[in-house]
């Protein structure tokens, strides 16, 4: 498969998704708009391709600390 | 420079000097930037509300109080302008946005009951990029109060998002202004303006009652003439808040007597140095000279990791999810720039996975810039790797082929604070800039470097001809 091909099959996957959105907004979108969110979409599925390719680990936590709301124990 | 000119372009410290030995009062100052803002604040498209009632019960208080010798200190009598995305109790808060123009909340943001506690005098809200450029814009006009125009140059762009708090400064109409960053938002306008803006640390100011776009980026801060000033408006906003979680338990103090101006240790970020204009890279080689007289400079380079990918997801997912209900309303059809009236769709696109994933690249982000930062003072970097585009053409278009570092995604990633200040004009007699990044919680070593670079140099004092 060349470049091309997996550029275009991408983006034809970006394009379903965006569908699938709009679809949850009937009426709201016509076809240049589908089209411009089709990007966004593309745009985003870039970024996430690249931040799959680094490495973690099982305990790696997400940034924001889970803190529970209510008064310390003394 | 005139008396008038003189006054439109003081220092907040140098207008507290005037109010104090009897050269003004706090009700001709308001008066004189109310008359600013509506003259010259308009033609940049800078204002949104004019607070003229509530500056002036302000001022007359302010007058009242430091007459009888009840001094609040450095800000008390002092206008400014605020971002119109702090709420203000019973003053329309647009967000920038035309759907929500009449939007009104009871209550006041936190920023601004602390600089009400500071004796500050609120005279207007200022524009904004609509949403704080949450639904993605990608040209200058997009806020319903117009495209945000440059004071050096009324053909081209303030910057955003803060767009009038940049734009008011630079002007002269107010002597300093509340702006917020999640990406970028108060740098570039600063930068673009030729005025000093400051980032501060991820949680060194409250954000309660101000618009989210995202929750683990947004930040609040101030936009000035100077350093010196920066640091007088931060410590009247700074601190903890028990009603917003993301606060530091810290307080900040400002005490530029006690800090050291020169010996400090600089890096220096020469990340996508070569793709910036001419200009831009001649005067960063510029300030280098000038930072070497009160520095040790040293080279230093990001560790690698995909900052700009992990940027953008985070804001589009936390975007998506903050703003939703104009989304499902349908509200962002009415927005002002064609692209933003689709652009908040695709985050509905980011896998849950693929979020966290992204916020846990960010805790290692988090935790080697602490090392790198650590062993420096605070690191340089242009501002910006060009100077404002024109209003009528694309950011993108205007950029070309040059592409950006990745030192303000990894700097928001990681909540360091940051400050632009100016160092000298590109093509079109527009400023350009010099940014400082510190550690995160240093926000007074930062003020001081930057405060020590502008007794360096004059640019602070270059004002545009209004």
């Amino acid at each position: 498969m060349t470049g091309s091909d997996n550029g275009r099959e991408q983006y034809a996957i970006s394009r379903q998704r965006a569908s699938e959105i709009a679809s949850q907004f009937p009426g709201r979108l016509n076809d240049s708009e589908l089209e411009q969110v089709a990007q966004r979409v593309d745009r985003l599925f870039r970024a996430i391709e690249e931040i799959r390719k680094y490495p973690l680990e099982n305990g790696d936590e997400p940034a924001p600390i889970f803190r529970p709301i209510g008064k310390e124990q003394p | 420079m005139s008396g008038a000119k003189a006054l439109s372009f003081a220092t907040v410290r140098q207008l507290g000097k005037m109010l104090r030995n009897g050269e003004t009062t706090p009700t001709e100052l308001a008066e004189f930037y109310i008359e600013r803002l509506e003259r010259i604040g308009s033609q940049l498209n800078a204002v949104v509300t004019i607070t003229r009632d509530l500056a002036m019960r302000e001022a007359r208080l302010a007058e009242e109080e430091l007459a009888a010798g009840h001094d609040r200190g450095p800000l008390h009598g002092i206008p400014y302008g605020a971002k119109d995305l702090l709420a203000t109790s019973g003053i329309p808060t647009s967000w920038g946005a035309g759907p929500l123009k009449d939007q009104v909340f009871p209550f006041d943001a936190a920023v601004i009951e602390r600089l009400r506690n500071a004796g500050a005098v609120l005279v207007a809200k200022l524009a904004m990029v609509e949403l704080a450029g949450g639904m993605g814009y990608r040209q200058p006009n997009a806020s319903f109060t117009g495209p945000g125009i440059n004071p050096w140059n009324t053909d081209a762009w303030s910057g955003g998002s803060s767009s009038g708090s940049g734009s008011a400064v630079g002007a002269g109409c107010v002597p300093f202004a509340i702006g917020s960053e999640t990406m970028g938002s108060i740098l570039t306008p600063a930068g673009f303006c030729g005025i000093t803006g400051l980032r501060p640390t991820y949680g060194r100011v409250s954000r309660r009652g101000a618009m989210a776009l995202s929750w683990t980026l947004d930040k609040i801060g101030p936009m000035c003439r100077t350093a010196d000033d920066c640091g007088l408006v931060l410590a009247a906003i700074a601190g903890p808040d028990p009603d917003e979680p993301s606060t530091l338990d810290a307080s900040f103090h400002y005490r530029p007597d006690r800090d050291r101006s020169a010996g400090f240790r600089i890096g220096v970020m020469r990340e996508g140095i070569q793709h910036t204009q001419h200009d831009v890279r001649d005067n960063f080689e510029r300030s280098l000279d000038e930072l070497s007289r009160i520095a040790t400079l040293e080279e230093v380079t990001l560790p690698d990791f995909p900052y700009s990918p992990t940027a953008e997801l985070i804001i589009r997912s936390e975007g998506t999810a903050a703003l939703e209900p104009l989304i499902t309303s349908g509200k962002v059809k009415e927005l002002t720039a064609p692209e933003d009236r689709t652009g908040g769709y695709a985050g509905y696109a980011v896998p849950a996975v693929d979020y966290l994933r992204a916020m846990r690249i960010r805790q290692h982000i988090m935790t080697e810039l602490e090392t790198l930062f650590s062993r420096y003072d605070a690191v340089a970097h242009p501002s910006f790797d060009m100077v404002a585009s024109p209003l009528d053409i694309s950011f993108e278009e205007y950029r070309g082929e040059r592409r950006w570092s990745t030192l303000s995604a990894a700097g928001n990633l990681a909540g360091l604070p940051a400050i632009t200040v100016p160092n000298g004009f590109g093509e079109r007699n527009l400023p350009t800039g010099v940014q400082f990044v510190g550690r995160a919680g240093e926000d007074g070593r930062l003020l001081s470097v930057a405060r020590s670079y502008q007794q360096q140099t004059s640019w602070h004092t270059r004002f545009p001809k209004w």
